[in-house]
């Protein structure tokens, strides 16, 4: 018997060498302008080409500004000209490019799926660790370094040993006013940060069935904060539904052959798995972080964690030490923690949903006073849709600025920063130290959370502004 | 890079935290740099300049050519930097008791030996100190202490024949062309919903 992964594995098995590692055909690979310049240049350097240009995908999203004049006003001299150098190289390399000034420009894990770039059974590669979020579509998709990117350029594969498999079973239902990042959050928390390395993670059960394909996307996105690098949920009807109208060129052509055959990529049993892990989705709670791993979160009625109750001397200073960054005190209650940034936005978390959820809370209230909060719209396609809503109108009455989109504030390159000391309620995927800027304190959560907190300017259950 | 490792040696700095993220060791700040030289100016930036002790990496050795870490050092972010960073620091090799995969991956390309160990015999690595003087040897997988003690450790598959290999990884998969070849008309003939838009 064998699972999903090991299905989607198989078919792209193109050679095996002495090592046990496979020579893994890649169908998609995805390119923006912070990973990929040295790329490039080492094929330049070697005189190589790209061996199939169709494949590759350029999009700029990491350093772009988010500013209505970004296509006049770069955010720095240097990030400027490496979107002049991502520009230079699709066109000399023949690479498709999503330039800042085209429709379709976002976050490459926003933008990819939306554009029908990821079928499933496919194998899709990015330089970028977040690219696990494409592995909700059905596929086998994953992060990579510059060095594989030009490797990949050049040879349309990789080198790799198969991971073994683990499967996240969530059974139940998620109850009313829990998401896909609570979850995610609730998974990382259970299985830890390193629970992943080495495996392919495949979610699946009553909860996953459930979700939708943005809620997916959520899902594993956040699969390598556990140490995965890959995250998969099986195609069904949803992604079908999903990717026939987004679908371009033969996949068009051939699309219900493919839906036919994605039918039988399901996993046999969940004995296949190496390892199974449970979740009841009836016990997650709307989470927050309150440290600095993804793994350090707590429900919003919950405490900050206490070293001195922690044994494991490594890990107790590991906890004295977040602490300290994050200018919290042991045990201190989540909810009492104060909200300086608001931040909705990133690949896991800037999609129509997402954006529709964070309105929700906000329809008719006002950020607290003090509370500087930004909507960054995962591509401009999503902020056209959230226009066409009228939810930008909620979110600028709410007191959030309303911005173009790209990475933003989730990796702090293009100016778009939390201040040392200030707490930023952030919707992305990382709360390590300095992440979104010198000194700055990420919780993270999901977008309702981030709304419902900017509201009271304090850390808040998004359930109290539900109906 | 092409040169063959077969040998680390010199000495080494603990550090003592898990889950060293790649964000920690090279800053996004400085990832609108467009070449992979003069990176290790970087490493640990953010630390430095927060007074991170651990950040003073080698006030007890230099230069720094081995790394001692616990739990998942090099997690997060895919940036190959933070390895061209401690590559031009001077470090040629990590001990940790695990690693980020795509870190992990990131050294093996740059030369950089990412070696796994017990936590028996990390714990032995850590009681000899900063500045102890270690030799890896990639082929037989073990690490030699000052006091001719060896401890095993596990490279993950295919690192040891690539450190050891000069020759350059593209042109070695390049030899394969007629099986990529073969796959490329098996997804025509397959599954042509995968070609590419032409």
């Amino acid at each position: 018997m064998s699972t999903l992964f090991d299905k989607i594995w198989a078919a792209h098995v193109v050679a095996r060498n002495e090592a046990g590692q496979d020579l893994v055909y890649i169908d998609r690979h995805l390119l923006h302008e912070v990973s990929s310049p040295q790329a490039f240049a080492g094929l330049a350097a070697a005189g190589r080409r790209v061996r199939q240009p169709g494949r590759h995908v350029a999009i700029q999203d990491h350093n772009v500004p988010t500013t209505a004049d970004r296509l006049t006003r770069g955010a720095s001299p240097q990030g400027q000209a490496q979107i002049a150098l991502l520009r230079r190289n699709a066109h000399d390399f023949q690479v498709p490019l999503i330039d800042l000034d085209d429709a379709r420009q976002g976050i490459v894990h926003v933008v990819a799926p939306e554009q029908g770039l990821v079928l499933p059974g496919s194998t899709v590669v990015c330089g970028d660790s977040h690219t696990a979020t494409l592995g909700a579509l059905g596929a086998i998709a994953w992060g990579i370094g510059t060095s594989e990117a030009e490797h990949v350029l050049s040879t349309q594969s990789l080198w790799l040993r198969k991971p073994a498999s683990m499967g996240v079973e969530v059974v139940g239902a998620l109850p009313a006013g829990v998401t896909a990042k609570d979850l995610a959050l609730a998974t990382i928390a259970q299985i830890g940060t390193g629970g992943g390395v080495g495996h392919a993670i495949e979610y699946f059960g009553a909860a996953v069935r459930a979700l939708s394909m943005e809620g997916r996307l959520t899902l594993c996105n956040m699969t390598i904060e556990a140490g995965s690098r890959f995250g998969l949920v099986a195609p069904d009807a949803t992604t079908a539904a999903y990717l026939r109208s987004r679908v371009q060129g033969p996949a068009r052509t051939h699309f219900e052959a493919a839906v036919a055959a994605w039918q039988a990529l399901a996993t046999g049993s969940p004995d296949d798995y190496a390892r199974h892990v449970r979740i009841d989705a009836s016990r997650v709670t709307p989470r927050l972080t309150w440290g600095t791993t993804p793994a350090d979160s707590a429900s919003f009625t919950g405490h900050v964690a206490d070293p001195a109750t922690v044994d494991d001397a490594v890990e107790r200073s590991r906890l004295q030490a977040a602490l300290r960054y994050m200018g919290l005190t042991p045990g201190q209650r989540v909810d009492s923690i104060p909200v300086d940034v608001a931040f909705i936005g990133s690949c896991t978390n800037s999609r129509i949903e997402d954006l529709r959820s964070a309105a929700d809370v906000l329809r008719g209230r006002r950020i607290a006073d003090g509370v500087r909060a930004l909507v960054v719209p995962g591509s401009t396609q999503v902020k056209r849709q959230a226009e066409a809503e009228g939810l930008d109108q909620v979110f600028r009455a709410a007191g959030f600025e309303w911005r173009e989109s790209g990475c933003s504030m989730c990796v702090g390159l293009n100016g778009d920063q939390v201040g040392a000391g200030q707490h930023c309620a952030s919707t992305s995927n990382r709360n390590f130290e300095n992440r979104q800027g010198q000194g700055g304190r990420t919780h993270l959560m999901s977008p309702a959370a981030v709304a419902a907190s900017a509201l009271r300017g304090r850390m808040t259950d998004p359930r109290e502004f539900l109906p | 890079m092409t040169h063959a490792v077969t040998q680390v040696s010199g000495p080494a700095v603990l550090l003592q935290r898990d889950d060293i993220d790649t964000d920690a060791l090279f800053p996004a700040e400085f990832l609108t740099v467009t070449t992979r030289e003069g990176m290790g100016q970087y490493l640990f930036a953010d630390w430095l300049r927060n007074g991170n002790p651990e950040a003073a990496l080698g006030a007890a050795a230099r230069p720094v050519r081995v790394l001692v870490a616990p739990r998942n050092f090099g997690c997060g972010s895919s940036r190959e930097h933070a390895v061209w960073a401690l590559a031009d620091y001077g470090v040629q090799a990590v001990l940790a008791l695990s690693f980020g995969d795509i870190f992990r991956n990131n050294c093996v390309k740059n030369d950089v030996v990412a070696a796994q160990l017990t936590p028996d015999d990390h714990a032995l690595l850590a009681q000899a100190g900063d500045g102890v003087v270690l030799t890896l040897d990639v082929a037989r997988a073990s690490v030699q202490l000052p006091d001719g003690r060896s401890l095993p450790f596990t490279l993950a598959p295919g690192h040891a024949e690539q450190l050891m290999s000069d020759e350059d990884d593209i042109a070695r998969t390049l030899r394969f062309d007629d099986a990529l070849l073969a796959h490329e008309a098996r997804i025509a003939r397959t599954t042509p919903w995968l070609l590419p838009p032409v």
